[in-house]
């Protein structure tokens, strides 16, 4: 997507492992972490500049701690966009219409809360959590009846 | 609970952390607001501030890991 948006600049920024396993375990120092957003690149393929946060996750912190946020900020660092959830199809019609509107609306006083559609593969996810290791695969499933059993307590 | 760096995602998800911070996204950061700045390091080397990097332009920033 950062070649159909050439105007923008692109990056990813690396933060704490959100499910970490045998295969991709916490960080314990910020060479585990450097180490761990090169393999990143490699194997993922991330081809967008990775910024790598500090340990303690400053700028992760500042920005509200979620695994998978995305923001659109303008030249000068206003925020135009935030998402809890990065939705690369959302980020594209914005910036889409960002680029026809010239600017313009950047003026405008209005914003849009949305509930955002997931645009999640669960079985890729899954893989993905066997690659981090077989222990990220077990805590997901316990984490999954943690979230069902508060969403039935929330029902009494 | 095992502070930032978390070991286990299951005892993040027990911990009250994830309700907070999931909560705490809508109080805070909001659109027309200057963002937060901060130092990051490069995987080629240097040291970008983020304020350098939207002094040209405007930026994309997604935030995530290997899942």
């Amino acid at each position: 997507m950062a070649e159909r948006f050439p105007r923008w600049g692109w990056y990813f920024v690396y933060t704490r492992e959100a499910h970490p396993g045998e295969h991709r375990p916490a960080h314990r120092t910020f060479e585990d972490k450097l180490a761990a957003a090169r393999r990143l690149r490699d194997e993922v393929g991330i081809r967008r500049p990775i910024l790598v946060d500090d340990l303690e996750g400053t700028v992760h912190e500042a920005y509200g701690l979620l695994p998978n946020m995305s923001f659109v900020l303008a030249r000068g660092g206003q925020i135009l966009y935030k998402a809890m959830w990065t939705s690369a199809s959302r980020v594209a019609e914005f910036l889409e219409r960002m680029e026809r509107s010239r600017g313009g609306v950047g003026y405008s006083p209005f914003y849009t809360e949305q509930v955002e559609i997931r645009e999640a593969d669960p079985e890729a996810f899954r893989r993905a959590l066997g690659v981090n290791g077989p222990r990220a695969v077990t805590e997901w499933d316990r984490a999954c009846e943690i979230w069902t059993a508060r969403a039935r307590a929330r029902e009494r | 609970m095992a502070g930032y760096n978390y070991e286990h995602f299951d005892a993040y998800i027990e911990s009250p952390a994830e309700a907070e911070e999931f909560g705490g996204f809508r109080q805070r950061l909001h659109v027309r607001e200057r963002a937060p700045d901060g130092a990051l390091l490069t995987l080629d080397g240097p040291r970008i501030r983020l304020s350098e990097a939207w002094e040209t332009r405007g930026i994309v920033l997604e935030f995530g890991s290997f899942t």
